[in-house]
């Protein structure tokens, strides 16, 4: 917390009292919002639910690195599945 | 209600017999009255136990009175603070601070409309702390812990 404080302080250049007045909420979705590596607020992703695409090629995605497979040819399957479908 | 009002943190207004109260998220100034209040209470029940005490102990209760408010024992999202909230001294000096209002106009308020003082203080509850998981908040009212 003192760390988050310190923060806001030093790289935000915000007052006590404008502390004062933040919630844990404001405090951790909007000033450590994750950001990219130049520092760019990222939006922010939804989970992909079961039974979506996006859902199926995640957990392709994920099945294929471990398995040491071809992400790509493993995408375009799932791809082809769901057109089929 | 929603993403703005998380965002901008304006306050609830309440309003009970022809009054309006500005209902406060629960910030860091809150935060810290919480535990301040907390503290006095711990500081109240220290004197009235001074004379079942001996000297060396009454001293070393202080001590460790002070130890624990220098560590931040006594913040509220500390595992005493959790435990205090859950308690109606807890709720009762939350719903004070967050309507602005003292401890017995808190009672009076909890009286006449816990169920919309209650509903409300579960939306600021909300706004005011990050997003939880799913089915989280449920655990947290079966529990008592705030993750």
């Amino acid at each position: 917390m003192r760390a988050m404080y310190a923060t806001l302080l030093n790289h935000y250049h915000l007052t006590l009292p404008e502390i004062g007045r933040l919630t844990d909420r404001q405090i951790s979705d909007l000033y450590f919002h994750p950001r990219d590596e130049a520092g760019a607020i990222k939006p922010v992703e939804k989970e992909p639910q079961p039974g979506t695409l996006e859902f199926d090629l995640r957990e392709a995605r994920t099945v294929a690195r471990e398995m040491g497979a071809d992400v790509d040819e493993v995408e375009r399957r799932v791809r082809d599945a769901w057109t089929k479908n | 209600m929603g993403v703005l009002n998380e965002c901008l943190a304006k306050p609830h207004v309440f309003e009970h017999k022809g009054r309006k109260y500005k209902v406060s998220l629960v910030n860091q100034k809150i935060k810290l009255q919480y535990e301040q209040a907390m503290f006095a209470r711990a500081k109240e029940a220290a004197i009235v136990m001074k004379e079942l005490m001996s000297g060396d102990d009454y001293r070393a209760h202080l001590k460790q009175l002070n130890d624990d408010y220098l560590i931040g024992a006594y913040g509220m999202d500390s595992e005493r603070g959790l435990q205090t909230l859950k308690s109606t001294w807890g709720g009762i000096t939350l719903i004070a601070l967050l309507f602005g209002v003292d401890n017995h106009e808190a009672v009076q308020l909890l009286t006449e409309r816990k169920d919309d003082v209650t509903a409300l203080l579960q939306v600021i509850l909300h706004e005011s702390f990050p997003a939880m998981e799913e089915g989280a908040e449920k655990k947290v009212e079966e529990t008592g812990t705030h993750q």
